[in-house]
C-alpha cells in the first residue's frame, strides 16, 4: 500500500459521518431528481407508451415540435400568461409593501392576511371557487348586473378564460410582497431623510431611492416568478376542467404536456416538452441575469448602476 | 473515544438505514396485499362494490381482497403508472375508452384460457361479445349502454309542448326545440348543444352509413357528414335555439349541465346517465332514444358494454380473479349489491332480479335497453386507440365553431386530418 492511498482512505474515513448526514440528500438527489431526469431525458428520444417498453425514434419527438400546432399554442399561451401575471403580480406586491411599510397599526396582521391567498391560492379549492366567481352566473356577473352590464361567462369564452386565470396569479401577491416588505426594512431611513431635505417629492424618492435599493429584491423576485409561473398547472388544469379551453385559451404549456403523457400515452413526446421547458425556463432566467447588471444596483459596486 | 467510534457508527447506521428503505421504496406494493381490486366511480360505486367484495369474502373465507377506489379522471394516471411498473391491480374496472390501449399493449389477461369459472350465459349476446378482441377475451362487460335523449317532461308539457316518441328524428329535434325556445324565453333553450359530444355523432354517422372508425382503427365517417352534422348544430346555436359556446363550456358536469339547471329540456348521453340526473332535478325526466334518420329506425344506436372487468396479465392469481369476476356477474348478492351503480345490468335476469320501478330514472333507462336491443345495428369494433383523444378534439372543433373562430367546414376538415394522425401513430 502506498503512502497515498493510506492518506486516501484516512481522509475517506475521516469524512465518513459527513457522507452520513448527507446520505438522506444524496439519496433523494439521486433517487428521486437526477435519475428520474435522467431517464425522462432517454424517455424523450423513445416512443414510450408507459404500458409497453420504450422504442428509440432519435429526434423524432422533437422534430414534431416543430408541426404540432397545440403545442404552439399551448407555448403561446403560457407566454402570454407569464408576460402578464409576473409584472402585474410584482406591481401590486410592491404597491401593498410599499403602503404596509408606512408603519401602520396592527401591520402583523394585514401582512398575515395579504399572505393568505398565497398559501390557498395554487389549491385545488380556490380553482373550483374561481370557476364560480368568474362563470356567467357568478359573482362578478351578479355585480356587473348591478350596474346593468350582462357578462359573459369569463371562465368559458376564449377572450376572457386567461385573464382570470392571471387575475388568479395576482391575486396570490402575498410571497414577493413578503420578501418586498423585508426588503424595504432594509432601506435606511436617513436616506430618505436626505432626499427630503434637498426637497425630492414622495414619487422621486420613490423612483430615485426606493426602487434603485431595492433592485436586488425585485430581481429575486422577478426570477422566482417568472420560473413559477411557468410551471403553474393546477389553475388551468381545475377551470378548464383539464381541457385547456374553451378551444385551448387556456392551455398551459405544463397541461399539455400532462395531457400527452397521461391522456394519449405519450410519454416520449412528453418528456421532449419537459426538456423543451426546461430550456425556455432555463434561456429566461439566463436572460434574467444578463440583463441583470443594467438595472439592478449592487452596493458593492461603488457608483451602483453601471 | 469509544463513545466517538460507536456514535460515529450510529450515524453511518442511520444513513444506511435510510438508503436501505428508499430503496425498498421502490418495491412497494403488493406481494401479501392478497387480490387487489380496484375500479373508479363515485361514492355509490364505493359503497356497491364494498358490499359486494364483503359478500364474495363472507363465501370464501380464504380469499383476501385489497380495494383500490378512485375518480374516474385520478383512476388513469394510477392505473397506467401501476402497469408500467409491474404492479397493476390484479381485477380492475376498464373503460371501453382505454380497453384497446391496453389490450393491444399486452396489460390485459386473455379470460379465454382461465375462463372455465367465468359462466357469461345470460349476458346480453352484444355484451359477452364486446370484451373480444381478435379471439381472445380480454374483458367481461360489467353493464349494458345505449344512447338516450333526456327529456324534461314537467318543463314540455308546462308550455304544452309533447314530449317525444322513440323513432323521432332530426328535424323533429330541432322543430321541438325551435317551439321550446319561442315559448319560454328568458334565457331557456330548446336543447343542450350536442354539437360537440362525438359519441352522439356516431349515431348520427351509422345512420348516415359508417361507423365513426373501421374495424381496423381507421376513420370511417366522411368529411361531408361531420360537416353536416356541425352545419345543423351551428344553425340552432345562431338562431338561439342551443345555447352559446360559453353557456356549454360551463356545463359539461352533471350538476351543472344545461338539463338540471332548467335551462333546456333536451339532452342526449349515455342511457344509464339518467339515474345520475334524476336525483338533481325535481322535474320528472324521461328517457328516450337519439333522434332517427327518415326511416325512424333506431338503428343508428347500437348496445354494447361500455365498461369491463379485466384481468391483469401480471396477476399471479388469475383463477382467484376469475372466481370473483364470476361472483360479480353472476351470484344474486353481488347484483342486488351493485343494482344500477355501474350502468343497466348486462343480463336479463339480473335486471328481471332487481325489479327496478318502472316510474325511476333506471326503470325507464332500462325500459329503454329492452326497447331498442332488438331494432339497432351491429355493435362498432371495440374503440381505436386514440379514441379519448378525438373525443375532445371533436369537442374542441365544435367549440371553435360556437365562438366564431371556425366553421363546419374547416372544423370537419381539421377532425379528419386530426383522426388520421391520432390513428396512424
Amino acid at each position: 500500500m502506498t503512502a497515498g492511498a493510506v492518506m486516501t482512505a484516512a481522509r475517506l474515513r475521516a469524512s465518513l459521518p459527513a457522507y452520513a448526514f448527507l446520505a438522506p440528500w444524496i439519496v433523494g438527489m439521486l433517487g428521486i431528481t437526477l435519475g428520474p431526469m435522467l431517464l425522462s431525458l432517454y424517455y424523450s428520444f423513445t416512443d414510450y407508451a408507459l404500458l409497453g417498453d420504450p422504442r428509440w425514434t432519435g429526434w423524432d419527438n422533437y422534430a414534431r415540435l416543430l408541426t404540432d400546432e397545440r403545442f404552439h399554442t399551448s407555448l403561446r399561451v403560457t407566454v402570454v400568461y407569464v408576460a402578464l401575471s409576473v409584472p402585474l403580480e410584482l406591481a401590486f406586491a410592491l404597491l401593498v409593501a410599499v403602503v404596509l411599510n408606512r408603519g401602520l397599526r396592527g401591520l402583523a396582521a394585514y401582512r398575515a392576511i395579504y399572505y393568505l391567498p398565497s398559501l390557498l391560492g395554487g389549491s385545488v379549492a380556490v380553482a373550483i371557487l374561481w370557476r364560480q366567481i368568474f362563470g356567467r352566473d357568478g359573482l362578478v356577473n351578479d355585480v356587473l348586473a348591478l350596474v346593468g352590464v350582462d357578462g359573459p361567462g369569463w371562465v368559458s369564452s376564449p377572450e376572457y378564460s386567461l385573464l382570470t386565470l392571471v387575475v388568479l396569479r395576482v391575486w396570490q401577491f402575498g410571497a414577493p410582497m413578503v420578501i418586498f416588505l423585508a426588503g424595504l426594512r432594509q432601506i435606511p431611513d436617513d436616506v430618505y431623510e436626505a432626499a427630503r431635505i434637498d426637497g425630492a417629492g414622495a414619487v422621486a424618492r420613490f423612483v430615485r431611492i426606493t426602487l434603485p435599493l431595492l433592485s436586488p429584491i425585485i430581481f429575486f423576485n422577478l426570477v422566482l416568478q417568472t420560473i413559477g409561473a411557468f410551471q403553474a398547472f393546477t389553475p388551468a388544469f381545475i377551470v378548464s376542467g383539464g381541457t385547456g379551453g374553451p378551444s385551448d385559451s387556456t392551455l398551459f404549456y405544463t397541461l399539455y404536456l400532462y395531457q400527452r403523457a397521461f391522456g394519449s400515452f405519450e410519454m416520449g413526446y412528453a418528456a421532449a416538452l419537459a426538456w423543451v421547458l426546461l430550456l425556455v425556463i432555463g434561456v429566461l432566467t439566463g436572460l434574467n441575469f444578463l440583463f441583470r447588471r443594467y438595472w439592478v444596483f449592487t452596493e458593492d459596486e461603488p457608483g451602483g448602476v453601471r | 473515544m469509544t463513545a466517538h467510534v460507536i456514535g460515529r457508527r450510529g450515524f453511518l447506521g442511520l444513513g444506511a438505514g435510510l438508503l436501505a428503505a428508499a430503496t425498498a421504496g421502490c418495491g412497494f406494493g403488493g406481494a401479501d396485499a392478497g387480490l387487489r381490486v380496484a375500479w373508479y366511480g363515485g361514492a355509490p360505486v364505493h359503497e356497491a362494490l364494498d358490499a359486494a367484495l364483503a359478500a364474495f369474502t363472507a363465501g370464501h373465507p380464504d380469499a383476501q381482497l385489497a380495494a383500490e377506489r378512485a375518480a374516474f379522471g385520478d383512476y388513469w394516471d394510477k392505473l397506467a403508472t401501476q402497469a408500467a411498473g409491474g404492479q397493476a391491480p390484479d381485477v380492475f374496472r376498464m373503460s371501453m375508452s382505454y380497453f384497446t390501449e391496453y389490450g393491444q399493449r399486452g396489460a390485459l389477461l386473455d379470460l379465454g384460457e382461465v375462463a372455465g369459472s367465468i359462466r357469461v350465459g345470460d349476458l346480453d349476446p352484444s355484451v359477452a361479445d364486446s370484451g373480444t378482441v381478435d379471439g381472445r377475451v380480454l374483458g367481461i362487460g360489467q353493464s349494458t349502454i345505449t344512447h338516450a335523449g333526456f327529456v324534461n317532461r314537467t318543463q314540455l308539457e308546462a308550455l304544452g309542448l309533447e314530449v317525444p316518441q322513440r323513432g323521432w328524428t332530426w328535424d323533429e329535434l330541432a322543430d321541438l326545440a325551435r317551439s321550446f325556445t319561442a315559448a319560454a324565453g328568458d334565457g331557456r333553450y330548446g336543447t343542450v348543444d350536442a354539437g360537440g359530444i362525438m359519441q352522439i355523432f356516431d349515431v348520427y354517422a351509422r345512420q348516415h352509413g359508417t361507423d365513426l372508425f373501421t374495424a381496423d382503427g381507421a376513420l370511417a365517417v366522411g368529411r361531408d357528414v361531420i360537416e353536416e352534422w356541425f352545419t345543423f348544430w351551428d344553425a340552432l346555436r345562431r338562431d338561439g335555439v342551443a345555447p352559446p359556446a360559453d353557456v356549454t363550456t360551463e356545463s359539461r358536469t352533471f350538476e351543472t349541465s344545461t338539463l338540471v339547471t332548467g335551462r333546456a329540456p333536451i339532452h342526449f348521453g349515455w342511457v344509464q346517465q339518467a339515474t345520475f340526473y334524476q336525483p338533481l332535478m325535481r322535474d320528472v325526466l324521461e328517457v328516450v332514444a337519439v333522434p332517427a334518420g327518415a326511416d325512424r329506425s333506431p338503428a343508428g344506436q347500437f348496445v354494447t358494454a361500455l365498461d369491463f372487468w379485466c384481468v391483469s396479465s401480471e396477476t399471479g392469481e388469475a383463477e382467484r380473479a376469475a372466481q370473483l369476476i364470476d361472483f360479480l356477474l353472476n351470484d344474486d348478492r353481488a347484483i342486488r349489491a351493485v343494482g344500477v351503480t355501474l350502468g343497466i345490468p348486462p343480463s336479463e335476469r339480473a335486471r328481471s332480479l332487481l325489479g327496478v320501478d318502472p316510474a325511476s330514472a333506471a326503470g325507464k333507462a332500462i325500459a329503454l335497453v329492452d326497447a331498442v336491443s332488438g331494432q339497432v345495428g351491429p355493435s362498432p369494433a371495440p374503440w381505436p386507440r386514440g379514441y379519448g383523444e378525438l373525443q375532445e378534439t371533436f369537442q374542441r372543433l365544435s367549440d371553435e365553431i360556437g365562438f366564431g373562430q371556425s366553421d363546419p367546414a374547416r372544423a370537419a376538415a381539421t377532425f379528419a386530418d386530426e383522426a388520421d394522425r391520432v390513428l396512424s401513430s
